[in-house]
């Protein structure tokens, strides 16, 4: 048996990696064996509840991918996850946001690419749920700007708002799950999509976005004026800035924007 | 915030029972808020925040300041802590006795610390570094554990009491970590309240646990049990009114039964505290 350290510092880097790999042949030495129970056991109350704690955590961020995996394969991806991403977060809140990515470039999960897909799905759900309080861009507000300032208009959009293009209907097998309906095990329909998801008042809403609305709201969110957005609509029909103009009144409607300001970048 | 402890019986907020608590508006003196639920930009946790504090006095109670760690102490977290006590203008703050881990990792655990001189040393130096920067004393409450280090040289009760009087802090005492760790390491639980000083604590946790053959573990998923109860009267008796709340983590009940177990509370201590006072009444007449 390695000698076990004394000093604080060598005390809780021992004690860490043994609850990280369950292999520092020096943290066994570090405590007495008083109590009832033998050392190893108690030892690995640690090194066990690190684990079971990491995937509460996922299974409460992912409920639908719980659900489509059913929780045995669940805990097998979860417990592949946690092996491979440690956490530097204060708040375990942050740590299951690279799960999507896991999934997706690892063996046996990326064979089956929808369930890195609801695992994206759910995190940008999160995210729009938590996500920074702002004002809402009003129609009064919008009142305000004279019809010569609208080209020069630039907007911003509620902290909330993600962008998503997904292969599946991932929304559609998410709402079973939220409805009580069966998902385990499905495979959602391959559908190329392009959603939106937003907070509004308290509410994570979503949905799908026809494919001219989903290039002007990315014109928008670069930060491009609504002359810009105007120019990237295909005009062949000389309604461009009409159909612009319609969306903005939608997106205004729908609390997806916190301000335009005259700007001349 | 201020140092009055006589807030009265609490809960442990939690977001099952956001809206009971906001429609029902039930007989609780007091919340006490989990500090890392709170440090996000916004949404239902932050809505529901605000409505809290607006109806109940606030304490909150983080689980990753990681005092006893050999990492600086985090200045991020602290940043948020303290903005976020601006916000709710808690009574008090408290967080616990232990590390979270070493090198920028987080284990998300309460890892036990040994009880050593150069703990103290370094433990009390950084609670007294908390307190400049909050701008107020803070509580550490005692963990559960189940392994205790080979080459402590004192008892936790004489670390947390050493503790308070180096760095001028209070103690949150959780009886059923007194409990679980008296029974996974052999010692009697009275001797560790015997051991704390009355004047130091400002708060007490009451909790349920997980009981193997031959240990115990702190899962905070079960009601209360009688000896928990009786060593909660115990409390009393050496402590007298001290707030007191419940604090449950998993498998969480319907807000009613909390309510009851809460009320269970008031009821011992109605009894162990007219039972002191009454003897103290004797004493001094006699």
């Amino acid at each position: 048996m390695s000698r076990a350290p004394r000093k604080l510092s060598e005390v809780q880097r021992a004690f860490q990696r043994y609850v990280l790999d369950g292999s520092a042949p020096e943290a066994s030495g570090l405590f007495a064996p008083n109590g009832g129970a033998p050392l190893t056991t108690r030892m690995g109350i640690y090194h066990d509840a690190y684990r079971l704690r990491l995937i509460e955590a996922l299974r409460s961020d992912y409920p639908a991918l719980h659900h489509l995996l059913g929780a045995a394969d669940f805990e097998a991806a979860a417990r592949a996850y946690i092996d491979c991403h440690r956490s530097p977060y204060h708040n375990v809140r942050w740590y299951g946001g690279e799960l999507a990515d896991f999934l997706n470039t690892t063996i046996p999960w990326r064979k089956q690419p929808w369930i890195a897909e609801m695992a994206r799905f759910e995190w940008s759900m999160l995210a729009a749920f938590d996500a920074a309080e702002a004002e809402v861009l009003t129609t009064e507000a919008m009142g305000r700007f004279a019809p010569a300032e609208w080209p020069a208009l630039r907007f911003r959009a509620h902290p909330s708002v993600r962008l998503l293009a997904l292969a599946f209907d991932t929304p559609a097998l998410w709402k079973t799950h939220k409805a009580g309906g069966e998902v385990c095990g499905i495979e959602p329909a391959a559908l190329r999509c392009d959603w939106l998801i937003w907070r509004r008042q308290r509410e994570t809403y979503f949905r799908s976005l026809p494919r001219e609305e989903n290039k002007a709201l990315r014109f928008l969110l670069d930060g491009q004026s609504f002359a810009g957005i105007c120019e990237q609509i295909d005009d062949a029909d000389g309604n461009a800035a009409l159909r612009a103009a319609s969306f903005l009144k939608t997106w205004i409607s729908e609390e997806l924007l916190s301000a335009a300001a005259v700007t001349s970048v | 915030m201020n140092d009055a402890h006589t807030l009265g019986f609490g809960l442990g907020l939690r977001p099952p029972h956001y809206e009971g608590i906001l429609q029902g508006e039930p007989a609780l003196d007091w919340l006490e808020l989990l500090s890392e639920n709170y440090m996000v930009e916004g949404g239902k946790p932050l809505y529901f925040l605000d409505r809290m504090c607006e109806r109940y006095p606030v304490v909150l109670h983080g689980v990753s300041l990681s005092i006893g760690s050999t990492d600086p102490l985090n200045r991020d977290y602290l940043k948020r802590l303290k903005s976020l006590a601006t916000r709710v203008q808690p009574r008090w703050i408290s967080d616990h006795l232990c590390w979270t881990g070493v090198d920028r990792l987080n284990l998300h655990d309460l890892m036990p610390l040994p009880y050593t001189e150069e703990a103290l040393r370094h433990v009390a130096e950084r609670v007294q570094a908390v307190q400049d920067y909050l701008g107020s004393r803070v509580l550490i409450e005692n963990v559960s554990s189940y392994v205790s280090y080979a080459h402590s040289t004192m008892s936790e009760w004489e670390f947390l009491t050493r503790l308070t009087e180096q760095a001028d802090c209070y103690i949150l005492l959780d009886i059923n970590n007194i409990y679980v760790s008296a029974f996974n390491h052999g010692f009697d639980p009275q001797a560790f309240l015997n051991g704390i000083p009355v004047g130091r604590v400002r708060q007490f946790h009451l909790a349920g646990h997980t009981r193997h053959p031959d240990y115990i573990v702190d899962t905070h998923d079960h009601a209360i049990i009688e000896p928990v109860w009786d060593l909660y009267a115990a409390a009393l008796r050496r402590f007298g009114p001290v707030a007191t709340m419940i604090e449950r983590d998993d498998r969480i009940p319907p807000l009613a039964e909390l309510l009851a177990e809460l009320e269970h509370a008031r009821v011992v201590a109605r009894r162990v505290l007219d039972g002191r006072n009454h003897r103290e009444t004797k004493a001094i007449s006699a």
